[in-house]
């Protein structure tokens, strides 16, 4: 058994809390990604869970015992590093053997169980090259080897693809998860890279400021944002400010926009519609349907085209198509409508 | 090519006194003359003669071990203190610890002297340890710490992840990655505790005589080239322990 729970977890630094109240479950075998800005506090929860920074409060349970109080070396975690923390001065095997050795694996079964980690991650022939006669991604797979070996009960990752090249980045996310998946372990995976999390990851934990702003499957973190906050961090989103008129949304600066019901309580206070702009609908000319208005910037991303709406109202609307003739183009000052699907215009409080 | 003759002139600047001293140290002349005359090995013979010279270098050698044992230790695990203390008065402490780097030797031998006849160690061995590891542990410090700051200590934490206790993630991983620091201020404690004479002579006890002493009050009395061959006999039994000790441990890395 080895799930992992989180109870009101919080640390404080000093006079700054780091992380605040976090509560979370991680279920067997799922792979959670912490996703959030600079200091947000991932690092700091990711740390509590492998022992090196204490907790001012709240408990760690894996497997249902509490091993909030436990030293790292009595956890049986495996932490991948963003640095990889290979110890310089020991070639491949013996950087794999080290933990099977603190851990008292038989001497019998040491060879053979390196022999097997070098072998899930890749690596077999490298056994006697030192860390320095590696490229980054072999070094990080040697610290992915070093912790598979142990079979932990947990993985740990602070953002352990951030020193590698683009390319080398997705291959090896793919490669983790493909791991991760196939030996079924507990994982927790620190990422400042949206993209990587929503690959790699069953569940994201979005934060900010120390606290969790939404925990949900990728595909629902990004088509239903719970907050201003992950809908504005989570790809790029229309944010537009204004109230609840009876049913119907009115932005601040006056334009009635069509949106689907709140599914929360409305108390009058300011709202926010969110849409994102590939979900938007538009349509040349000053027709019939829809919200007029004129364009005011195209943009040309890759295989998209990125339009600037400015509606009657003044309130801008960023809109995005796949670019598929340019006869479709749309031309810079031509009047246009703009529409879309009542349920992906979201309100958030 | 400048810079190969800059080299050149420094080097020569650096080994020609000593081969002076060297080169005097077989003249048949009753004092040290260069370039010497004739040729004799009879100062050498001198220095084992009445075995002062001998039992003195032992006292020194016996001395400048202990107080090397004691500095590598002290020094490393205070280096190791020093740059895991993030807190407020991490710069103030760690000036503290290598002060006595700057404080003139003679004012510690005499602050030395009066503490030390207050609590009853004047004129002991200890009491000589103790001086020269506190004159020497600063060093092994500073070099530690050096060795320290291009230490990635994500790799401590490794360790502990992989299981590693306390112990274990120090010998085996501490340890050895601070090694050439440890290495080097052991080096450098040694030779500087040999060396040592003004803080010596405020502590030793009236019979008591290091190396230095007893070259120093030889020289007063007389103009014998039997202290150039001592010299001659120091400098050879460094260029062949000290020398290859030093190169191995510093400049070849691990790997
Ligand atoms: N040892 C520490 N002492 C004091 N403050 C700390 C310490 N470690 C972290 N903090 C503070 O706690 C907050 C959270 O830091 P943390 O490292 O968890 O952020 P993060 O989400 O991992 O950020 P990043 O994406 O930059 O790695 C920050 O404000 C940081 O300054
Ligand atoms: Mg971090």
């Amino acid at each position: 058994m080895s799930t992992l729970k989180l109870q009101s977890l919080g640390k404080v630094f000093g006079n700054t809390a780091a992380v605040e109240k976090i509560d979370l479950e991680v279920g067997e075998g799922e792979m959670v990604a912490f996703l959030g800005p600079s200091g947000c506090g991932k690092t700091t929860t990711l740390r509590m869970v492998a022992g090196f920074v204490e907790p001012s409060s709240g408990s760690i349970l894996v497997g249902g015992k509490d091993i909030t109080r436990l030293p790292p070396n009595r956890r049986n975690m495996g932490m991948v590093f963003q640095s990889y923390a290979l110890f310089p001065h020991m070639n491949v095997s013996e950087n794999v053997a080290f933990g099977l050795k603190a851990r008292h694996v038989p001497k019998g079964e040491i060879a053979g169980r390196i022999t097997a980690a070098l072998e899930l991650v890749g690596l077999s022939g490298y056994e006697a090259r030192y860390p320095k006669e590696l490229s980054g991604g072999q070094q990080q797979r040697v610290a992915l080897a070093r912790v598979l070996a142990l079979r932990p009960q947990l993985l740990l990752f602070d953002e352990p693809l951030s020193n590698l090249d683009a390319k080398l980045r997705v291959q090896m996310r793919h490669e983790i998860r493909t791991l991760q998946q196939e030996v079924g372990i507990t994982s927790l995976f620190v990422t400042h890279d949206q993209e990587e999390a929503m690959t790699i990851a069953d569940r994201i934990v979005v934060m900010n400021k120390g606290r969790i702003e939404q925990v949900g499957p990728p595909a629902e973190i990004y088509d239903n944002p719970r907050t201003r906050f992950v809908a504005d961090f989570i790809g790029a989103a229309n944010l537009v400010e204004g109230r609840l008129e009876g049913d119907v949304f009115q932005s601040a600066r006056g334009a009635r926009l069509d949106c689907a019901p709140p599914d929360f309580a409305p108390t009058g206070a300011p709202v926010v519609l969110s849409i994102r702009p590939e979900k938007i609908e538009i349509l040349p000319g000053a027709g019939e349907g829809g919200t007029p208005g004129t364009v005011m910037r195209a943009t040309k991303l890759g295989g998209l085209i990125e339009y600037v709406v400015e509606l009657a109202s003044g309130d801008t609307i960023l809109v995005q198509k796949q670019d598929r003739s340019p006869a479709d183009h749309l031309r810079v000052g031509e009047p246009v409508r703009v529409s879309w699907n009542t349920n992906d215009a979201r309100l958030l409080p | 090519m400048i810079l190969f003759l800059v080299n050149a002139i420094i080097v020569l600047f650096l080994a020609a006194p000593i081969l002076v001293v060297m080169a005097t140290a077989f003249t048949t002349t009753g004092y040290p003359v260069f370039p010497p005359e004739g040729f004799t090995l009879k100062w050498f013979a001198r220095v084992f003669e009445t075995g002062e010279f001998t039992d003195a270098a032992q006292l020194s050698a016996l001395l400048a071990i202990c107080a090397t044992a004691i500095a590598c230790t002290l020094g490393t695990l205070t280096a190791l203190g020093l740059s895991r203390w993030k807190g407020r008065g991490q710069s103030a402490l760690s000036a503290f610890v290598l002060s006595p780097i700057l404080f003139p030797t003679i004012v510690l031998g005499l602050a030395l002297l009066v503490f030390y006849s207050r609590i009853g160690l004047q004129g002991s061995f200890l009491g000589l340890v103790i001086g020269h590891s506190i004159i020497t542990t600063p060093f092994v410090v500073r070099l530690v710490m050096a060795s320290l700051s291009e230490f990635d200590p994500a790799v401590e934490e490794a360790a502990r992840n992989l299981g590693a206790g306390w112990w274990r993630t120090f010998f085996q991983v501490t340890l050895p990655l601070i090694r050439p620091g440890v290495l080097a201020g052991g080096v450098f404690a040694f030779i500087l505790s040999f060396d040592e004479l003004v803080v010596t002579l405020f502590l030793a006890a009236p019979g008591m005589s290091t190396l230095p002493m007893r070259i120093f009050t030889f020289v007063q009395y007389s103009s014998e080239p039997t202290i150039s061959a001592i010299a001659t006999m120091l400098i050879v039994v460094w260029a062949l322990i000290g020398v290859p000790l030093y190169a191995r441990f510093l400049s070849i890395r691990h790997k």
